[in-house]
């Protein structure tokens, strides 16, 4: 029988607690059988988090828990495909379609996402569905999340505003961390090129209703690799100096049956240094920046009747940077930041159908040099539903979100759906509506060059998608459409001499298509496995001169391409990766053009001891030693770069 | 699968609907058919789109007008030429007689005077003729003037926020239609009949163009495109046939041939080292450059006396040697950086003019104006025509923040004002004005500053050219442009005319260049 999504949730929590207050062992709830068949991993889909972890290794492609909107398109990057990789959440995301991930030089140097042609700000990023993005604007730099504790990427793509508030303009990335699982424990230690060397530590415990996961983490490099300075000619091989980087984390997170209910909770903390090396052309031999972040994050939910589910979560984050820049005239300037949210939620839960109300209250506080001390107050009501027909092979879900972030009101709105065409294929669609409200930066910040616009109205995106997608044992595949319409976007322009203010002046259109495809290992063919994503755009700018009127936008090649193969198995494997991103241009109407790059990697790992699931991986990135790659923003990319990892675990981490 | 493509298609088909175009335009002007128009000037759409001005007309604010004093039959001629009405109105020229004006007689003739061209039987002079300008039919634009069969301007004016090449007369009347240029022009230089223009802005590209003025028509080429992450060409000089550029986003002095081919680029500092931040460029009579490095606070002194010799492929590089490097950390003011900018060489030397400011461009307390004066004989300071130990020449606290210096008449004008935001949004300009310095004698003499007019939008002078013996001034905080008589001995500049449209409330002069 089909059952709608609210009522998947609902079922395992319910199992969950009865096992609980039976008093048996703490084992895996027992599934659903209408569970199983409709999630592709085995996984009970959720709110962002992992609430329930039932079967987390499979096949395909994990179905993410973003999937409660109908019609999403989303993408789960499960980290385990590439445990042992020494990859950061950066490289991870790149296997997405409909991403783009820029990462400023060596491992531990900052990296950003984009989504469908909006910027890094206008993507959120969340951390076990906590937002990430700070009140003071700028993308969420990944390489604050140590990559040892990723588990999975869940990346949504599209106007996203109902269910994560505004500013997913672009889609949104929720990064989960490992869940608990009774008695599992890993360690890993990584060295490699550059100086880098990556160590981590996990351990589990659990008993009846409850479970704990510490972590710890680790990464140090000293950036240092050589490069060729193209500009100006001749090319002459530097090194890159000044670009070392030092992070470290701690994670504590559990989940126990209370109450009637499942409370989960987490602790996170994490923090480093890094130096700021600046381009070639404009070294900053003396800029650093120190970071710290700290997460707390807990939430309850507890089933009332067969019906209906309640909920309620709070979160916190702090966030301190400090970094010494000369492009301001070599002043430390410190920000601190802090942002609280409170939401609870009911859902009503039928077979055919679900409604859920959610009602969302936070603060959001800044205090930075330039910017002074700010803060404003969010508050948001969210109404969302499905609707589930055709024996569950039609759903429906509408949702619409009224928020209030400082001055600012607005709504957002999506109608997605999805429908099981034949066998395998179903197709589905959304369109929706967001905006995103300015940063404290663009409303405040007055350093340098930089002045403040007070008047600035919401950025706004309108979009929609369409994809046709076919699930089955041999894997996941999708092909779809997208289109989005960004409106009143911010950007800086001069207002007065050596200053520029941030207005609201562009409109651009971005669209295209969007492929992917996670085939299960082939047995018949050495454990043949394959990962593809593929992304061609079309932007458009709609605004502006008529000399870049209808042209491509700036950073925005028409192809991207993702291509892995792997071979083996439990004993042995190895992989390749090919990455191909076509020509871009830097500037609006087609100005200053940057040739296609093509980038090969490679990698391989080896079980030493069954027992202790000891296993050796080597990776290779930049297998060509390409040494003129830079970030597109000046900054060089290192080389053929070579890390070593040995890990151990248990349950034992192998390659899926 | 079909119908499930076909869906997909069908939706981006519909979803592209929704994508509407919106040319936007300079504050002054308007969207026709044809584009972005001049309705002031724009004599194909004068006073409103598709209105065009008769044949003879011209458009002037916006109303088509007969520039010459007679019109016969409400028609615009020009009765020393007009076959049809030669001499006066209605006196036709039979048959295959050509109308014709020598020595101040017209008269219908079987030939036209020496020097004169035959257009439809209207004997006129190609190289001065507005209406037929270098080709029978070719009229200059308003206010333009036809010299060497070229509809030129007395002024050219680099229109950083609306990304254009405007005219104007001496007078300061706007002239010509505005021409669209790569974003950001910062800076114009002649290459004989090239007009080059230098354009540079975040989120645009760096770009090196070039104006032909002669027939068919004003023609724009790209001469160079490079890209870089910050684009950042901050002054444009010529000099013997050559472009050079001060290439900040790569901290280099970059050297161009009039067709856009690089010539050398020169680090002006090593590889890997901060960037110099390099600004105005300056030549003196002995092929050497000086360039001012207002990252590293120095100036740098270069020979190019090969750069010529390498463009011809007679030379390998470099094309271009360091000669001196001179730091000016010890001539700034207490608490400031020097931030050498501008430069003029005159008489022998080299006055650099100096920021003079803090890190954030503000302005320390207690800080002046500063000149710097550099022997082109000894390719250091020279204290004795500074009059001071360190070889500064101080502007005092009416002259922050120069801007520009140009030579004229033995003497130096210095332009300054400092942009003060510390009570942002309202900002206010200090030490603004012109200082006059003269270096006619054995010491420099600072003189009495030109004061800026009391304005409800307070004036910052930037960019100083002398055409002819008019000094034109550029303002930093708007798109005016302001006449300066040296010889008048005024105490106060004049109201100046906007002839750069604001955007975002803001319009900067960046750089003007009389017209040939």
């Amino acid at each position: 029988m089909a059952r709608s999504l609210c009522l998947r949730r609902i079922l395992p929590l319910l199992a969950a607690v009865a096992f609980a207050r039976g008093g048996r062992a703490a084992e895996p709830a027992p599934l659903d059988p209408a569970q199983v068949a409709s999630s592709a991993a085995g996984r009970a889909p959720g709110l962002f988090g992992e609430e329930i972890e039932i079967v987390v290794r499979g096949p395909r492609r994990p179905q993410a828990a973003a999937a409660v909107a109908p019609g999403a398109s989303v993408t789960v990057v499960d980290a385990e495909r590439f445990a042992g990789e020494a990859k950061g959440a950066g490289a991870m995301l790149a296997t997405s379609p409909g991403v783009a991930v820029t990462e400023q030089g060596a491992p531990g140097q900052a990296s950003t996402v984009s989504i469908r042609g909006a910027s890094a700000q206008q993507v959120k990023v969340l951390l076990d569905g906590v937002p990430l993005n700070s009140a003071a604007g700028g993308g969420v730099d990944l390489s604050t999340i140590p990559p040892q504790w990723i588990s999975r990427i869940e990346v949504v793509r599209g106007t996203e505003g109902v269910h994560h508030g505004t500013g997913a303009l672009g889609g949104v990335v929720n990064v989960v961390t490992a869940p608990p699982r009774a008695g599992a424990w890993s360690a890993s230690a990584t060295a490699g090129s550059f100086g880098t060397y990556q160590s981590d530590a996990q351990v589990s415990a659990g008993g009846e209703g409850w479970g704990v996961l510490g972590s710890v983490a680790g990464t140090t490099t000293t950036g240092r690799f050589p490069y060729l300075l193209q500009d100006p000619p001749p090319p002459i091989g530097l090194e890159r100096e000044h670009d070392a980087s030092e992070t470290a984390g701690a994670l504590l997170k559990g989940f126990a049956e209370v109450g009637g209910g499942r409370l989960d909770a987490a602790a996170q903390l994490s923090g480093g240094r890094r130096e700021l090396p600046g381009t070639p052309s404009a070294p900053t031999p003396l800029d650093w920046q120190e970071d710290a972040r700290g997460l707390l994050s807990a939430r309850f939910r507890r089933p009332a009747g067969a019906s209906f589910l309640l909920s309620a979560s709070g979160s916190a984050r702090v966030d301190r940077v400090t970094a010494r820049l000369e492009d301001l005239g070599g002043s430390v300037v410190r920000q601190r930041g802090l942002a609280t949210t409170a939401a609870a939620s009911a859902a009503w839960c039928r077979a055919h159908g679900s409604a859920e109300a959610t009602v969302e209250a936070g603060q959001e506080r800044l205090q930075a040099d330039g910017m002074g001390d700010h803060e404003r107050p969010i508050l948001a009501l969210i109404l969302a539903g499905e609707l589930t027909g055709l024996d569950g092979r039609a759903r429906l879900g509408p949702g619409i979100r009224l928020e209030r972030v400082g001055d600012a009101r607005g709504a957002s709105a999506k109608l997605g759906g999805s429908l099981g065409l034949a066998g395998p294929l179903s197709l589905r669609a959304s369109v929706g509506r967001t905006y995103r409200v300015p940063s404290f930066a663009e409303l405040y910040l007055q350093q340098g060059a930089i002045a403040p616009n007070p008047a600035l109205r919401p950025e706004t995106g309108i979009g929609g998608d369409a994809a046709l997608v076919a699930e089955g044992a041999r894997g996941t595949a999708s092909i779809g459409a997208f289109q989005t319409l960004y409106d009143d976007l911010i950007v800086y322009q001069a207002v007065s001499f050596r200053r520029l203010a941030p207005v609201n002046a562009d409109r651009s259109l971005v669209r295209g298509l969007e492929a992917e495809l996670a085939s299960a290992p082939l047995r018949q063919a050495a454990g043949l496995t394959a990962l593809l994503a593929y992304t061609l755009t079309d932007s458009q700018a709609l605004r502006g001169r008529e000399d870049i009127l209808g042209l491509d936008l700036p950073r925005m090649p028409r192809h991207r391409l993702y291509a892995r193969l792997g071979v083996g198995g439990a004993a042995a494997d190895a992989h390749g990766v090919v990455q191909y991103v076509s020509r871009q241009f830097l500037a609006f109407g087609r100005y200053a053009e940057i040739g296609p790059a093509l980038t090969w990697d490679a990698g391989a790992s080896v079980r030493l001891c069954r027992t202790a699931g000891l296993r050796l991986h080597v990776e290779i990135r930049n297998l060509l030693d390409v040494r003129t790659l830079d970030d597109s923003y000046g900054n060089p990319l290192p080389g053929r770069t070579v890390l070593v990892t040995l890990r151990a675990g248990q349950p034992p981490k192998e390659p899926i | 699968m079909t119908r499930a493509l076909t869906v997909l298609l069908a939706f981006l088909a519909a979803a592209s609907g929704c994508a509407r175009k919106e040319q936007t335009c300079s504050s002054d002007l308007t969207l026709c058919d044809a584009g972005c128009t001049a309705l002031a000037t724009d004599r194909a759409s004068c006073g409103a789109c598709g209105h065009a001005c008769l044949a003879g007309e011209s458009c002037y604010a916006g109303a088509c007008l007969c520039p010459h004093p007679t019109a016969c039959g409400g028609l615009c001629v020009d009765l020393e030429s007009d076959p049809v009405h030669c001499g006066s109105c209605d006196v036709a020229c039979a048959g295959a007689l050509v109308c014709t004006t020598s020595s101040g007689a017209t008269s219908c003739a079987p030939s036209c005077a020496t020097g004169q061209t035959a257009c439809e039987r209207a004997c006129v002079d190609l190289g001065t003729n507005v209406q037929s300008c270098g080709a029978c039919q070719r009229s200059c634009g308003t206010n333009e003037r036809c010299t060497s069969g070229r509809c030129v301007s007395d002024l050219y004016l680099a229109c950083w926020n609306s990304d254009e090449v405007r005219e104007a007369t001496g007078a300061l009347a706007a002239a010509g239609i505005p021409r669209p240029v790569a974003p950001g022009p910062i800076g114009l230089a002649w290459s004989g009949e090239l007009l080059a223009v230098a354009s540079a802005k975040a989120g645009g590209a760096e770009t090196l163009s070039a104006f032909r003025f002669d027939p068919p028509g004003v023609r724009r080429s790209t001469l160079l495109e490079t890209s870089f992450a910050a684009p950042d060409f901050e002054y444009l000089a010529a000099h013997e046939a050559l472009l050079y550029v001060s290439h900040a986003s790569l901290g280099t002095l970059l050297i161009v041939t009039p067709s856009g081919s690089i010539v050398d680029e020169v680090r002006l500092v090593p590889a890997g080292s901060p960037n110099p931040n390099p600004q105005g460029i300056a030549f003196d009579s002995g092929d050497r450059a000086y360039v001012a490095l207002a990252g590293t606070g120095e100036v740098v002194v270069l020979d190019v006396s090969q750069a010529l010799a390498c463009a011809l492929g007679a030379q390998s590089r470099p094309c271009a040697t360091v000669l001196a490097r001179l730091d000016l950390a010890p001539l700034a003011s207490t608490g400031a950086l020097p931030m050498p900018a501008r430069i003029a060489a005159t008489g022998g030397r080299a006055f650099v003019a100096m920021w003079n400011l803090d890190a954030y461009f503000g302005v320390p307390a207690g800080s002046t104006g500063r000149l710097a004066a550099i022997s082109g004989s000894t390719l250091d300071f020279d204290a004795t025509f500074a009059g001071t130990a360190s070889g500064v020449i101080d502007l005092g606290p009416d002259c922050l923040d120069a801007s520009d210096v140009a030579a004229y008449g033995g003497k130096l004008y210095v332009t300054c004002g400092a942009f003060d935001y510390s009570n942002y949004p309202t900002v206010t300009i200090q030490g603004a004005g012109i200082v006059p310095v003269d270096v006619s004698g054995a010491v420099a003499k600072v003189l009495p500053a030109v004061a800026t007019p009391v304005d409800a939008q307070p004036v910052a002078p930037g960019k100083l050219a002398f055409c002819g013996s008019t000094g034109y001034v550029g303002d930093r905080n708007s798109g005016r442009v302001f006449l300066f008589d040296p010889a008048s001995g005024s105490t106060t500049l004049g109201t100046g005319v906007e002839l750069c449209p604001p955007s975002n409330g803001f319009a900067f002069v960046a750089d003007i260049a009389c017209g040939p």
